[in-house]
């Protein structure tokens, strides 16, 4: 069976999506039947708990581990590995006279003003940096090639280190990648059990040093995803589940298990991708053209952009470097990767996040965070910091007694009493501080919507808001407002909604190849996509639906713009319409078209795609949400306002008035006074705002 | 005083932002290697008064500069801004630093009210003049580096003057670049005024003022509290710039710090006069290197804008290297800014002993390539080269980053060569050239290059050949920067630290950086430390005799007694020895 054999299922599907304190399940069974399931991560084997959880999962549905035709996964091992810094000891093969260009990056800093500032450790030390005495010109000649006695020389030296991954990028090696990849096959050989990644079978594209970061970040946790993946096979084998581990890739498609382990550098954004590909198929099936996805959580909030039910996806991102932010100028802060990734804008607010005031007397929301321990003040663990977790409980959004389906017990009384000092810092009092800070939060989060709206030269306003996580939909109304946003939907699982993403995701696979050249040869071109199309579609399978996308920029420019070959025979005509497709995004996203400027082609991607057998309507479609008494509870906005609480199944197809506070089993939604909400045929909770 | 918190917070989040907004455009959008890839250039938003609201993530140099070129826009178009406009300036006796840097500046109307302005500075390729690039050392007139720019109305109420942008495009070798690089600036021009007007309708035109003055006395208040906690007094320092690449030199910068009640002087009597070369600087870019001092010491995250500026006063010598006269030349004062960093610094370093370095690589140094292509076309190739930030007073300086007063990334070495025009033969650090200290200075960078285009011009600013980065607390000082042509080969030779001249096809080149300074005494680094750098190849082994006199076998190991021996009779043996400070 291929690895990517993926039948619709006359079995389960079961999605595993692991975050830092919850391992969060949903299984599909083969009637329709949704099972969902919270445990805590087991940080120590994190596999471990998918395999318990899976099977407590499928006892409770009574089904068979071999009636599970899909395992399908998201997950933060190779992101736990790079700040954990717990990777392997990993060596750089490079061109003589190029041993520093990973140490060296770039030069610069994310912060202007901070002599304090260190960079980031490299993921092999300068010890560990090799060189060969070799050269590819940046026209193609060898000169000279490698000796093949002289990495010989380099593998012994290797071995006698302790080197466990090795990553080779040889200057200009993206014109001559054989003669990278012959140095990389030798070492291959030579040092078997060593893990040996080529830049250009990473990142094929010009560029030394996100080239040689790309690949030393892919050797530095190969091993590590190596083993982790192994290792749950294995537990799942033994477990009798024998279905195919198909993993959820930064670029929000699912890839098989031993693909990844090649390329694991392509998962390290794996988790928040899964939930903006739950969006994306929630935004296909109803049809939305622009959805904002708001995923809020512990400690960060995030936002992407979704058009024509595609979301952006990013060509180079940072990875370890705190905020990813992904505007360019705070470069530097992490280990850059040239992978495909989700576009994601994340600021630092969390339900963890601390408040704080100042030596001038301004407010402050996070950066800093309680995380999970101590946590909130709340939750009675020793915080004694306020976060926003406990001026939520002091408005009287989240219930007093306890959260999480009663899992975490709340304490208004200490979420009070730490707000206290900040309030008195202020000169006010404890509610009109909780208050305030959560409108600062909201002030923060919309600085991550624009930067994947308005500075992508896109109308916030014209979007659709889809909020997910444990706190976006406590936050999703409001923000909404302060965009602009008409309408937000709060989908069923907001909690869980990142591994229900595993659940609909396609299985996808990604190819490129540096194309610079003007559009003089449409023959190249043409056989260049091809050569990739056969790749992807002998991976993938025949079903496989197949895009071209080219990279293009105007000369001189340093970031590119990817545009998708409209279907059809690759003719000049063709070349010309994409030419204009090009200048028009251009002019969207910049506000100006340099129609007589030189347009240049940087790379050649290919995209296959092997759709989901599973709509994400046969996921939503639910048999009637939790019941929950209505009560009513104080709650405070502009004034303190009684405030019905109801269960996500008291709210019917008609529009009612705010305000109301929502409970579901992993998420709080609140509907502020002023706005409007009802419940739709998909379970999801709309909240809207009428025009103001 | 912050009236009410939550609005503030808000405020500041927003306008912050939005200039970081403007830069992103202008990034994105740039066509030049120099602003897309090195990110020379810089952002910002001003009010009405012309007062610095916020600033972008940008080039610290650069933002400090802004109020004198609204001063300089108010005394030519107070009476007479009128929406749609667009300024330009890049004359460095009216608001301008170097021709180089062009400012475009929108004023932005909520109907008939003026709001502010959106600023944007950027270093383009080159604005003609006798050598490419438009920054050589060697210039001695203004009239020789390229088109002047007064302050200039490019755009009247939204209509292009295109006498005046054609007049422009016709003096500069890569017209193509300056025209898509000025339409970056006036892309991030219009994000800047939209993102103003919406501050407006969500204020109001008096909200948004009284906004302003809240922000400006906040960073005034957070300034003037991290300057209480230093003692009041006067601290003296004096560096040096080795030559003025004409063979003139040294060239001291002097400045005499006074810390009091009233705030800060910096009193710059006693620096060198103007000089024939074109170093000079002006009193704008003079007090910018200041600011930028003054942020890195005191925190990182006071929002940089008028209100922090207000607690200086400054004594700047007229017609001195600082505050060059016209028709002095300026297009290589980078070089004067980072120094007067360097001299604040060091005169600080009394007062703020746990928060100031020793002395960085004294950079960026900038290389400008100027050929011409195999289709008759001018050609210029531009980089920028730097080493290291000095030893920390708990920590190591920085390998590989750009200086304080800088925020420059290098240009990959496949894009340099992808222009068929050079190669690159090695980049990477150099051993021992960090200043010993307990904490080691950041080491310097080489980079050789063969040129491989039948004939091509060469300049070189670079500079601490001769005064070296210097070390505190008795740490030693950085080593030199160095030029040399033909290495290995039988014309090898040394070239001074400004140099100008030819490659041929065929010749090499190599340049060095300086290493940063080190802080502490060398002999207090613990061995373990010294021994990780050896592994790494950062110090030799023989240089950790030397210079840490700690003893390291061949096998890596540390040799504890014969290096208890050895630092014992080293440091009897230099107890006098002071800190690096130039002699």
């Amino acid at each position: 069976m291929p690895p990517n054999h993926d039948p619709r299922p006359a079995g389960w599907r079961v999605g595993a999506d692991i975050g830092g304190t919850f391992t969060d399940v949903i299984a599909l069974g083969p009637a329709g039947e949704v099972v969902p399931m919270k445990v805590l991560s087991t940080p120590l084997d994190y596999g471990a708990g998918v395999v318990a959880a899976t099977k407590s999962v499928l006892s409770s549905a009574a089904a068979e581990p071999a009636a599970v035709t899909a395992m399908l996964h998201g997950t933060t091992v190779a992101t736990n590995t790079i700040l954990s810094m717990s990777g392997v000891r990993t060596a750089v093969v490079t061109t003589s006279g190029f041993r520093d260009v990973l140490e060296l990056g770039r030069l610069r800093r994310p912060v202007l003003y901070d002599l304090s500032w260190s960079k980031p450790e490299p993921l092999a030390r300068r010890r560990n940096r090799y060189e060969v005495g070799q050269r590819i010109t940046a026209d193609g000649r060898l000169e000279p090639p490698a000796s093949e006695d002289e990495v010989r020389a380099v593998a012994v030296r290797l071995r006698r280190d302790g080197i466990q991954a090795v990553a080779v990028c040889l200057i200009n090696s993206y014109v001559r990648p054989d003669e990278e990849r012959r140095v990389a096959e030798l070492l291959r050989a030579e040092l078997p059990g060593v893990y040996v990644t080529a830049s250009v079978d990473v990142s094929p594209q010009a560029h030394e040093f996100e080239r040689t970061s790309t690949a030393t970040v892919n050797a530095y946790i190969g091993p590590a995803v190596y083993g982790y993946l192994t290792r749950l096979e294995a537990g799942l084998r033994a477990a009798k589940v024998s279905a195919p581990l198909l993993v959820m890739q930064s670029s929000g498609g699912l890839l098989d298990a031993a693909s990844v382990a090649q390329r694991p550098v392509q998962i390290i954004e794996s988790g928040p991708a899964a939930g903006v590909t739950a969006v994306q198929k929630l935004a296909q099936l109803m049809g939305l053209p622009t959805v904002v996805a708001f995923d809020m959580g512990g400690t960060t909030a995030k936002a992407s952009l979704i058009e024509g039910g595609e979301p952006f996806v990013a060509a180079e991102y940072e990875v370890g470097g705190g905020m990813n932010i992904a505007r360019g100028l705070g470069s530097g802060a992490g280990y850059p990767v040239r992978a495909p990734s989700i576009d994601i804008a994340e600021v630092g607010s969390g339900g963890g996040s601390i408040i704080s005031v100042d030596a001038a007397g301004a407010l402050h929301v996070g950066p800093a965070s309680a995380g999970s321990r101590p946590g909130p003040a709340c939750y009675g663990q020793g915080g004694e910091l306020p976060t926003l977790t406990d001026a939520n409980v002091t408005l009287g959004y989240l219930s007093p007694q306890a959260l999480a389906g009663g899992r975490v017990a709340i304490h208004p009384d200490l979420a009070a009493k730490a707000l206290s000092s900040v309030a008195e810092r202020l000169g006010g009092d404890v509610p009109g501080t909780a208050r305030g800070a959560y409108q600062v939060a909201v002030s923060s989060m919309t600085t991550a919507v624009k930067a994947v709206t308005s500075e992508r030269g896109r109308d916030p306003r014209e979007a659709t808001m889809v909020a997910f996580g444990g706190a976006g939909p406590l936050y999703a109304a409001a923000l909404a407002r302060e965009l602009g946003i008409s309408t937000v939907i709060v989908p069923v699982y907001p909690g869980l909604f990142s591994s229900l993403g595993l659940l609909v995701a396609d299985t996808e696979r990604h190819e490129l190849t540096p194309f610079r050249q003007e559009f003089a040869d449409v023959g190249a071109l043409a056989g260049e996509f091809e050569r990739l199309a056969t790749k992807v579609s002998a991976e993938l399978g025949e079903n496989a639906v197949v895009d071209r996308l080219l990279d293009m920029r105007y000369r001189g420019q340093r970031f590119e713009l990817r545009i998708r070959v409209p279907d059809g025979d690759l003719t000049d005509d063709l070349l010309t319409e994409t030419r204009a497709l090009f200048h028009a995004e251009h002019k969207r996203t910049y506000g100006r078209a340099g129609t007589d400027e030189l347009v240049e082609l940087v790379n050649l991607r290919v995209r296959g795609r092997l759709p989901t057998p599973v709509s994400i309507a046969d996921v939503l479609d639910l048999p009637g949400a939790t019941d929950q008494e209505r009560a009513t509870r104080d709650c405070r906005f502009a004034e303190t306002v009684s405030t019905p609480v109801m269960g996500r199944s008291a709210l019917g197809p008609e529009p009612v008035d705010g305000p109301m506070v929502i409970e579901d089993m992993d998420a709080t939604t609140l509907v502020p006074p002023g706005a409007r909400a009802h419940r739709d045929r998909f379970g999801n909770i709309v909240i809207t705002w009428s025009a103001a | 005083m912050i009236r009410d918190a939550v609005t503030f917070e808000v405020f500041r989040n927003a306008v912050t932002g939005l200039a970081d907004e403007m830069a992103i455009t202008i990034l994105r959008t740039a066509h030049s290697q120099l602003v897309a890839s090195s990110m020379d250039f810089s952002a910002a938003l001003c009010d009405a008064q012309g007062r610095v609201i916020a600033q972008a993530n940008t080039l610290p140099v650069h933002l400090g500069s802004i109020p004198a070129a609204m001063e300089a826009i108010f005394d030519e178009f107070g009476g007479d801004i009128i929406p749609g406009d667009v300024y330009l300036l890049n004359d460095p006796s009216l608001g301008g630093m170097h021709l180089p840097d062009i400012f475009a500046v929108a004023p932005v109307f909520a109907g008939e009210a003026l709001l502010g302005f959106s600023v944007t500075v950027v270093n383009h390729t080159d604005v003609g003049g006798w050598a490419a690039g438009s920054m050589a050392v060697q210039s001695t007139s203004i009239f020789a580096e390229g088109v002047q720019i007064p302050p200039s109305r490019l755009i009247e109420a939204g209509v292009v003057n295109q006498t005046f942008l054609q007049l422009i495009l016709r003096n500069v070798r890569e017209p193509e670049l300056l025209r898509g690089d000025l339409e970056s600036q006036l892309a991030a021009c219009h994000t800047g005024s939209e993102g103003l007007r919406a501050l407006a309708a969500r204020h109001g035109v008096e909200g948004l003022a009284d906004l302003v003055d809240e922000l400006l006395d906040y960073s005034e208040t957070l300034f003037r509290a991290a300057l209480a906690e230093a003692v009041p007094g006067t601290y003296e320092f004096t560096d040096h710039i080795d030559d003025d690449g004409l063979g003139s030199g040294p060239i001291p910068i002097r400045v005499k710090v006074t810390l009091s009640e009233a705030g800060i002087e910096l009193d710059f009597t006693g620096s060198a006069p103007q000089v024939g070369s074109a170093l000079n600087a002006t009193d704008s870019f003079t007090r910018s290197a200041a600011y930028a001092a003054l942020q890195g010491v005191l925190a990182s995250d006071i929002p940089a804008n008028s209100g922090f500026y207000r607690p200086f006063s400054f004594v700047i010598p007229e017609a001195s290297i600082l505050n060059g006269q016209r028709p002095s030349a300026r297009g290589a004062r980078g070089l004067v800014g980072f120094r007067i960093i360097d001299a604040v610094l060091g005169a600080l370093a009394p007062v703020f002993p746990d928060r100031v370095p020793a002395a960085g690589d004294g950079g960026p140094d900038g290389i400008a390539i100027g050929l011409v292509g195999p289709d008759g076309e001018s050609v210029v190739l531009w980089d920028a080269l730097s080493g290291a930030w000095g030893a920390r007073p708990d920590r190591d300086g920085v390998d590989g980053i750009s200086s304080l007063g800088a925020n420059l990334t290098n240009t990959p070495v496949e894009e340099l060569e992808r222009s068929g025009h050079l190669r690159i033969d090695g980049y990477g650090y150099l051993p021992d050239s960090g200043g010993a200290g307990r904490w080691r200075g950041g080491l310097a960078t080489f980079r050789d290059m063969t040129m491989l285009a039948p004939e091509a011009s060469v300049q070189i600013r670079s500079d601490r050949r001769k005064f070296l980065p210097y070390g505190l607390a008795g740490g030693a000082q950085g080593t030199p920067s160095l030029n040399v042509l033909d290495r290995g080969g039988p014309d090898e030779r040394v070239l001074e630290s400004k140099p100008h001249f030819v490659m041929t096809a065929g010749t090499r080149h190599r340049h060095v950086t300086a290493g940063g300074g080190g802080h502490g005494s060398p002999f207090e680094r613990t061995p373990e430390r010294v021994r990780e750098d050896v592994l790494d190849g950062k110090v030799t082994r023989l240089g950790a005799e030397r210079d840490y006199g700690v003893v390291i076998t061949e096998a890596g190991a540390i040799d504890a007694s014969a290096t208890t021996a050895l630092r014992g009779k080293v440091r009897s043996a230099t107890s006098q020895r002071r800190d690096g400070s130039p002699s």
